[in-house]
């Protein structure tokens, strides 16, 4: 029985915009176990960022969460608490943000105030969940930053976001996103505005983090290579719906589902002889005009239209699905290449 | 921060240097020298002026010296006496005149601001926050109803009410006994009782301008993912609203103080004729239309360094609230 942290059952986001009403997310299903990484992978648009902030009840308006259920359980044997059903301006929601579940962003220039210190940031959610005084909290905050590998941390703490570097401001984040010890982080692509040095730096940091805070990691990306060096599990998101769901290993070795193959032949590999590298025909479709039946069907090479009217989210195996209808023929078609 | 301060004490203090020889300039301007059209209008009235007294005068100004030497006695004069010349309509100094009315102005003008900003910030906030809601377009439309009346004549309607409403003497900033009374506390309630009419008057115009300023500031800053890391710590809405959408929203707003007094100066002559207000604005036109040129060119001369103060507190206050500035 696996220790489950965080389940999240048929979760439905919707922006209600006067175009009309836009699926964000779109029933989506998936568990993170204790201690754990899950993948989240998928293009711009698909959702993943949406479903991220769900998480915490902090869709905005005109968004709001629809139906399901996003179960937390604090401890191995307690009871859940539905976050999805609490009051998104309620105290309950609010001592889990940053106190149970932190959330790191993207952006690392701008996800820092451009007016405050560090110190002032840092302090603040310290002083919230932890009830320290101001100097324990500024202590704790000056081992975090060192923790990180940030040099000088007490004379950091005096700084403005603008004085950092990209690494550094993202360095920051982290440390502030650990300091109330929490049970899960939500990392939302925090390397796609770093250089590739400093990714490599950031997704080591936070291996190590995690081995000694122990909490589990929820790594939001569109960049396959940097889930298989993080994830254990991998949820692939299309147009707010989740493709494929399976271990680390599966996804990248033995995929079901047209898209998340078509994801891995776009790849480079250094390995393979040049040639044209492959991309997925066509583009992400309007969100507002999504295609009926399989959402992918437009750019699936393997669409018969209809078989593929209403495709199942289908068990490949005990941990392994896939949302299409034919992926017992693709796998057919995919071992006798020879015939 | 000290260098930066420093700086800009430089520039103002030359910027000041350079508005003293435009107001100079503005005071030789009329054919002349002023102390012929003082006699001038003396006699006309009849009286004698005595040959010593207008030598006096002469030597105090340094007329038929050259212009330089004039301006440096004009400056020497200011500087080291804060006499700014005679008023040539009344024939009192012009620095009693000022004094009699810079004060009011002052508060004039800052009350004003005080309450644009009490009423706009808040509103303009909220109306970010609650963008497009019932309450955001009644906000918007007050606002540029403020804006498209004409401030005498708000200023007719508010003194009809408070007269017929409050039984409030109107016009001026006090009622008739206290005019001349010396300071008291009394006297002092009396004034807080008057001021809320220009104050209102005053600020309803650049209300509508500010609240508009600060809901699109704060649309812009609310989308910030630096807001979205607030929220994410668990602070209560407000909270992250306030502390940190808000303070970046405002620096428009503390550009605003530096040009605030001329604008209220000039900007509301019109009403402070209608409500008999004792500020610089009426006394600028009456000087003008007499060609009291000392008058004149020592109310510039005034309004300018106010500004220059103005501008210079309100860099210094970005430069507080913005750490970015500092950098440059």
């Amino acid at each position: 029985m696996p220790d489950i942290l965080l389940e999240v059952k048929d979760l439905h986001v919707n922006f209600f915009l006067t175009e009309g009403t836009v699926k964000a997310v779109n029933g989506v299903s998936f568990k993170i176990e204790r201690g754990k990484t899950l993948g989240i992978v998928g293009e711009s648009g698909c959702g993943k960022s949406v479903m991220a902030r769900a998480i915490l009840n902090m869709v905005r308006p005109p968004g709001r969460i629809v139906s399901g259920e996003i179960n937390y359980y604090s401890q191995p044997d307690s009871p859940p608490i539905n976050i999805a059903s609490l009051n998104r301006n309620s105290a309950q929601v609010r001592r889990i943000r940053w106190g149970e579940i932190a959330m790191i962003f993207q952006e690392p220039m701008t996800s820092l105030s451009p007016v405050h210190t560090i110190s002032n940031q840092m302090i603040e959610p310290i002083q919230l969940h932890l009830n320290l005084s101001k100097q324990a909290a500024k202590n704790h905050a000056v081992e975090l930053l060192a923790r990180v590998g940030l040099p000088n941390p007490e004379q950091l703490l005096t700084r403005y976001r603008h004085e950092l570097s990209g690494g550094m401001r993202q360095r920051v984040m982290i440390a502030m996103a650990l300091s109330c010890n929490p049970k899960l982080l939500i990392a939302d692509e925090p390397t796609t505005a770093v250089d590739v040095t400093t990714q490599a730096q950031i997704l080591n940091l936070m291996r190590g983090l995690q081995d000694e805070f122990g909490m589990a990691i929820m790594f939001i990306t569109h960049a396959l290579g940097v889930i298989a060096e993080i994830a254990d599990d991998v949820v692939v998101m299309y147009l707010g719906e989740e493709v494929e769901v399976a271990d680390v290993d599966t996804i990248f070795h033995d995929p079901s589902h047209p898209y998340t193959q078509a994801l891995l032949r776009s790849i480079p590999r250094p390995d393979m002889k040049l040639k044209r590298l492959e991309t997925i025909k066509g583009n992400v479709p309007d969100p507002m005009h999504l295609p009926q039946g399989c959402k992918y069907h437009p750019r699936c090479r393997y669409y018969i239209p209809t078989r593929c009217a209403n495709p199942p989210f289908e068990r490949v195996s005990s941990e392994h699905r896939a949302r299409c209808a034919r992926i017992h023929d693709i796998k057919e078609q995919l071992s006798e290449p020879t015939s | 921060m000290v260098k930066f301060i420093i700086r800009r004490l430089v520039t103002a203090a030359v910027t000041i240097w350079a508005i003293s020889v435009v107001s100079f300039v503005i005071i030789q301007l009329p054919p002349g020298d002023f102390l012929t059209s003082y006699e001038a209008n003396l006699r006309q009235m009849g009286e004698n002026v005595p040959e010593e007294q207008l030598e006096a005068m002469r030597e105090r100004y340094g007329l038929g010296e050259p212009i330089v030497t004039q301006y440096y006695k004009w400056v020497k004069a200011i500087l080291l006496h804060g006499d700014f010349g005679r008023s040539m309509e009344s024939g009192v100094p012009v620095s009693v005149l000022l004094w009699d009315r810079l004060p009011l102005t002052v508060l004039v003008g800052l009350s004003s601001i005080l309450f644009v900003w009490v009423v706009a910030i808040p509103i303009g906030v909220y109306s970010a926050t609650h963008q497009y809601s019932l309450m955001d377009h009644v906000f918007t439309f007050l606002g540029f109803l403020g804006l498209a009346i004409p401030n005498f004549l708000l200023a007719l309607v508010l003194m009809w009410v408070a007269w017929s409403e409050f039984g409030q003497s109107v016009g001026g900033l006090y009622s008739p006994e206290y005019k001349a009374a010396p300071w008291s506390m009394a006297k002092f309630l009396d004034l807080l009782s008057h001021l809320w009419i220009p104050m209102v008057i005053v600020g309803t115009s650049w209300t509508a301008g500010l609240i508009r300023t600060m809901r699109a500031n704060m649309l812009d800053e609310l989308n910030q993912p630096y807001v979205e890391t607030g929220r994410a710590k668990g602070l209560r809405e407000w909270r992250v609203v306030w502390k940190y959408p808000v303070r970046v929203a405002l620096n428009p707003f503390i550009s605003t103080v530096g040009y605030a007094l001329p604008q209220i100066v000039g900007g509301v002559v019109i009403t402070a004729v209608v409500l008999n207000l004792p500020t610089l604005g009426p006394l600028l036109v009456r000087a003008l239309l007499a060609q009291d040129m000392f008058m004149a060119g020592a109310i510039v001369m005034i309004l300018s360094v106010l500004t220059v103060i103005g501008t210079l507190i309100s860099d210094i206050l970005l430069a507080i609230l913005d750490p970015r500035i500092r950098l440059e």
